[in-house]
Order: structure tokens, then C-alpha cells, then sequence
């Protein structure tokens, strides 16, 4: 099945299809941490920035 | 359903399923694309029906999400819920995420299947449209610096927007194209084999895990930073009247 696979001349589609779509979904999910991380940490400073005044 | 609407309540029910979520997608997505691995080739698209196990739930998250913001658009304009807004803005980059994943695996496929990256098709070019709005969508909330009018003009554009999101459904039932008409449907009987249909409905599962629980995570965010400029500007007033 995996020699089947390897010589099989469709496989770059398969590969290519699979690995865009890792890439793509990964850039979205590292934004989406990295913004929920700055968004955090924004608000922990406002409220501080509040609470001592 | 309304209290939701409370940035607070909003935030104490999403805190505790967030977590949840992001394990159960990882976890439901992992078996999906381990099963979808092992299904056969096909005996006309070849190994190249592979791809089809990420581009029919991509698909099907592309057209579904651009209703979820239209949904949360209506309601934030209709009863000025803020969190509406907010939460169809954090549907927006998902949305487009999958439909360039969607773009991007039908291309891949159309080469080997239909002998071209693209065709001038009713439905692709339809998902191209729907795109285009998503880009605009987030362009037009970039764009505009007060946050309560940015909201509202966003909002009508996406309104504007999801007869794309119907066409992208259905444009396969109204007009004769080259892509194909629904193979996964209840009403008709099964038409796919089981090696290829139940690994489809996990991928299918996973994808919609993933986006509740990237879209929880983004909502959250925008709660957050809306919070903050609050809060800012409150401190610069009271500064200002000192």
C-alpha cells in the first residue's frame, strides 16, 4: 500500500492538498492564541492601571 | 438565550468549554485523519479522493460559518447586542480560513479529476465571491476607527453578502456546472461506499469541533480587548476631568 502510494504520480496533489491545509489552519490557530494572549494581557493592565487608581 | 448577550455570562459558560473543546477537536480530528488515511483508492479519482476527506468539511464550514456571522450580524442590528458583533467578526478569519482551505484542495483536486486548477463554474466561482466578502468583512472592520459603527457597516455588508452563501449551496441545484451535485445526503439514499462515508462524517465532526472552538477563543479575545479600551478610555475621562 505505502510502495503503492509512493509511486503513484497523483500523490504530489494528495501532499500538496494536505499540507496547505495543515499550513493554513496552523497560521490561524497561532493568530488566534497569540491574539487571545496580547488580549489578556491588555486587559490585566487596564484593570490594574483601575484598581490603583 | 438572551442573557448570553452579557459579555459576563458570555464569558463565565464559554471559560468553562473552551478547554473542552480544543482537546475533543484535537482528539476527534487525529481519528478522522488516521481513518481517512486508510480509505482505498477510488476506482476513477485514484488516491486523489484523499483529498476529499478535508475539502468537503472545509467546504461545508466555509458556506455554514458565513451564515453563523450573518445570523450574529442580524441580531447585533437588529437588538444592538454587542457580543452578536463580536462574535460573528471572530467567525470572519475562520470563515475565510476555510474557504481558501476549500479553494485551495478543490484546485488540487479539479487538475487530476477535471483537467483544470479553476473553472468559471456556478459554485466555485460563487465560494470566490463569498471569499471576497469575507475579505471585505474584515477589511471594513480594520478600517473604520469607532468600533460601534464599524460593527454596524460590517454587519449590513455581510447581510449583503449571504445570497453568496446560498448560491455557494445550492448553485449545484439550480444550474446544470461542472461541479457535482451533493453526494452526502439523507434524502436520497447513500451514494458513497462506507470506507469513504463514515471517515468523511468524523472529519466532518472534527472540523465543526475546531471551529467552535477556534470561534469561542476569538469571541473571547474580542470580549477581552472591547473590555480594555473601555476601561482606557474611562481612565483618560477621568484624567482629563482631574
Amino acid at each position: 500500500m505505502i510502495v503503492e502510494l509512493i509511486i503513484d504520480p497523483l500523490l504530489r496533489y494528495v501532499v500538496g492538498a494536505y499540507i496547505g491545509s495543515i499550513v493554513v489552519l496552523a497560521l490561524l490557530i497561532a493568530v488566534t492564541v497569540r491574539a487571545n494572549t496580547q488580549a489578556r494581557r491588555e486587559l490585566d493592565e487596564a484593570e490594574k492601571r483601575r484598581d490603583r487608581r | 438565550m438572551w442573557r448570553f448577550a452579557n459579555p459576563a455570562a458570555f464569558m463565565r459558560l464559554t471559560g468553562r468549554l473552551v478547554a473542552p473543546m480544543w482537546v475533543l477537536a484535537s482528539l476527534v480530528l487525529a481519528v478522522g485523519t488516521v481513518w481517512s488515511l486508510q480509505a482505498p483508492p477510488d476506482y476513477q479519482q485514484g488516491i486523489t479522493v484523499l483529498i476529499i476527506f478535508i475539502h468537503v468539511p472545509a467546504a461545508l464550514l466555509a458556506i455554514n460559518t458565513y451564515v453563523v456571522m450573518a445570523i450574529a450580524s442580524g441580531i447585533g442590528l437588529v437588538r444592538r447586542h454587542h457580543v452578536s458583533f463580536l462574535v460573528a467578526k471572530a467567525a470572519a478569519p475562520i470563515g475565510a480560513a476555510f474557504t481558501l482551505i476549500a479553494i485551495l484542495t478543490g484546485a488540487l483536486w479539479g487538475v487530476p479529476t477535471w483537467g483544470t486548477w479553476w473553472a468559471w463554474d456556478a459554485r466555485l466561482t460563487s465560494v470566490l465571491v463569498m471569499f471576497f466578502f469575507y475579505v471585505g468583512y474584515m477589511a471594513l472592520w480594520a478600517a473604520v476607527d469607532d468600533p460601534d459603527k464599524a460593527a454596524e457597516l460590517s454587519g449590513v455588508l455581510c447581510l449583503v453578502g449571504v445570497i453568496f452563501a446560498f448560491l455557494s449551496r445550492y448553485a449545484v441545484h439550480f444550474w446544470a456546472t461542472l461541479h457535482q451535485g451533493a453526494s452526502l445526503t439523507l434524502a436520497e439514499g447513500q451514494r458513497v461506499d462506507d470506507a469513504y462515508r463514515i471517515p468523511i462524517y468524523v472529519m466532518i465532526v472534527g472540523f465543526y469541533l475546531l471551529f467552535v472552538a477556534l470561534l469561542l477563543t476569538r469571541a473571547r479575545t474580542e470580549i477581552r480587548l472591547r473590555r480594555a479600551r473601555a476601561l482606557r478610555q474611562r481612565a483618560q475621562m477621568l484624567e482629563a476631568a482631574a
